[in-house]
């Protein structure tokens, strides 16, 4: 009679490991799936943080056109500054020369067909959130490293958790008991998203962790180092079109994605929507003269993996109804692990409740699960509020967005201590609810939007507004019914 | 939070890396990888296989040679990659 008693005791050390380890990578995991979440649709969410520039169906791009932001990309130079062509695509129509400001990428837009420079507001806009999914805006070292960690944890907790439930996966699958008891509604919310979810977990936690660019267990090879740099040329630069015509063919794609400039060359990438494996292989071409130098391909058998990998977290390659297939499932999986911070806090407050580490704990997860969702809105807010010749809008938004954040931390952690942790939720559900229903009506008033594709953009982010805000309207409405 | 348990968990967590590591890395240089995809096939194996042996090296508290398993492991993948390359 030993084996069943062994067993139950080694799902009784899972339930522990589950728990803990959960909790504490949750609080990070929870920052990472959000904005990983809103990520999927980055350049969506630029777009919408640049009303003034028109997306009109994508036009071919013009040798004119390439001629403004190669003269773009020369004055850039001239200054120091090292930027890049970003090509227009179906998704983002429009000609960017973009150059790196530290946290993102960001640069003027131009009218592919006409090379007219279309006049948007300085912002981060998606690209903010994409940093933060993989960075946490500490460092590409020490947030890669953070976020790898949290990746290696998120399987750990997911591994014990499946052996936790390994007997009750079929019931927990079909089993949403939304109005029963409070840790019951949590316990099936977490089931429920955490085994529909398992696939799309499990790879995007796996293919993320991998793919960061700082490795956790092995240092992937530097390249030779450069020979010593010569002058930068600030010459003029020869004919792109023809060079985008060659790279099509040699590369075999339909697509180039962006034109990179060194001092000796120039480089075309092939575009990160026109495969599943996210390969970035280039043409490169003299600076001089534009003649074809050679091509870089990386398709060796042991690259695909990885590329794969890329592709695969990454989903550029997706359509439109593939991208919400991957909003949602991330949305799910955020859900999961909000549900289990939750959790973790009901089941133990009544025997902790008292203890400081645990009211910190519970001023830790308000901060996570109300205050990063506030802070996200309060950088939109800004974004329609700052006004467009602000010197330095841009920094002006991701302030905002942290010094609202630093806000929600203090409330939540304040409240926890001082015993009244409903009052918190409450009331940081109560302001996000205010700013999800507020942001649509400050948008219809602000900002014109100059073409169907433009409004119908903000519809959609209106609409995701006006259900976060029913989502805490509700929870709130419930918390303060429980507390009365 | 008993610190006996988070020690264990600490235990089992060093383990399973190192035994993780030196057991790919032993892979991968057995299969004369260059330095490139070497990198990337260690870290695809170890992402892989760290957090299942954290849980069993974590599992491994209710049997009394559970964590001598580890140790086993990860010594004799850094011995056998010592050995072999």
């Amino acid at each position: 009679m030993t084996k069943p008693g062994i067993r139950e005791t080694f799902r009784l050390h899972m339930g522990w490991l589950h728990s803990w380890v959960g909790f504490i990578a949750g609080l990070v995991l929870a920052c990472i799936f959000l904005t990983g979440t809103l990520t999927v649709f980055d350049q969506e969410i630029t777009q919408w943080m640049q009303p003034e520039v028109p997306l009109s169906p994508l036009h071919h791009i013009t040798p004119e056109a390439l001629q403004t932001a190669a003269d773009t990309v020369l004055q850039n130079q001239k200054q120091g500054r090292a930027v890049f062509i970003n090509l227009p695509s179906a998704r983002d129509p429009v000609l960017r020369v973009l150059h790196y400001n530290g946290t993102a990428f960001t640069g003027p837009a131009y009218d592919p067909a006409t090379g007219l420079l279309l006049k948007g507001r300085d912002t981060e806009g998606g690209q903010f959130f994409y940093n933060f999914h993989y960075t946490l805006h500490s460092g590409r070292i020490v947030g890669g490293i953070l976020t790898g960690l949290a990746g290696l944890f998120l399987l750990v907790t997911l591994l014990s958790g499946l052996i936790i439930h390994l007997r009750s996966i079929w019931p927990d699958m079909v089993l949403f008991r939304p109005f029963g008891p409070r840790p019951r509604a949590w316990l099936d919310a977490h089931l429920l998203t955490g085994v529909l979810f398992l696939p799309f977990l499990l790879v995007i936690t796996y293919t993320g962790t991998i793919i960061q660019p700082y490795s956790l267990f092995a240092q992937k090879p530097r390249p030779a180092a450069a020979t010593p740099a010569r002058h930068i040329e600030t010459t003029a630069l020869p004919p792109l079109f023809p060079l985008i015509e060659e790279t099509k063919k040699r590369l075999n794609t339909q697509e180039c994605g962006f034109i990179l400039f060194t001092p000796e060359d120039i480089r075309i990438s092939r575009s990160d929507y026109s495969s599943l494996f996210l390969t970035r292989d280039q043409a490169i071409f003299d600076r001089n003269d534009g003649h074809f130098l050679r091509i870089i391909t990386h398709d060796s058998t042991a690259d695909r993996p990885f590329q794969l990998a890329r592709g695969l977290h990454h989903a550029r390659f997706s359509i439109s109804v593939l991208s919400w297939l991957y909003f949602l499932s991330g949305l799910s999986c955020t859900i999961l692990i909000i549900s289990g911070l939750v959790l973790f806090l009901i089941k133990r407050r009544r025997i902790s409740g008292h203890m400081t580490v645990y009211k910190l704990a519970e001023g830790f997860c308000i901060l996570t699960v109300a205050g990063l969702p506030i802070s996200a809105l309060a950088f939109l807010w800004a974004n329609r509020l700052i006004p467009v010749s602000f010197p330095g809008r841009a920094e002006a938004e991701v302030s905002v967005f942290f010094a609202t954040w630093t806000l929600s931390a203090t409330q939540a952690i304040c409240f926890s201590l001082a015993r009244r942790p409903f009052a918190a939720w409450t009331m940081q559900l109560i302001t996000l609810a205010a700013l999800g229903v507020g942001l649509p009506i400050a948008d219809a008033l602000m900002v014109p939007h100059p073409t169907p594709r433009n409004i119908a953009l903000s519809c959609t982010v209106d609409i995701w507004c006006l259900i976060t805000a029913t989502a805490a309207a509700v929870a709130a409405m419930r918390l303060i019914k429980k507390t009365s | 939070m008993p610190w006996h348990r988070v020690l264990w968990l600490l235990c089992a967590g060093c383990l399973a890396w190192s035994a993780a590591l030196s057991w790919a890395d032993l892979l991968t240089a057995a299969s004369r990888l260059n330095p490139a995809q070497g990198a990337m096939a260690i870290t695809a194996f170890a992402t892989a296989f760290i957090p299942a042996l954290i849980v069993i090296g974590y599992g491994a508290r209710m049997h009394k040679w559970g964590l001598w398993f580890l140790v086993l492991l990860s010594i004799s993948g850094i011995v056998i990659k010592n050995l072999a390359l």
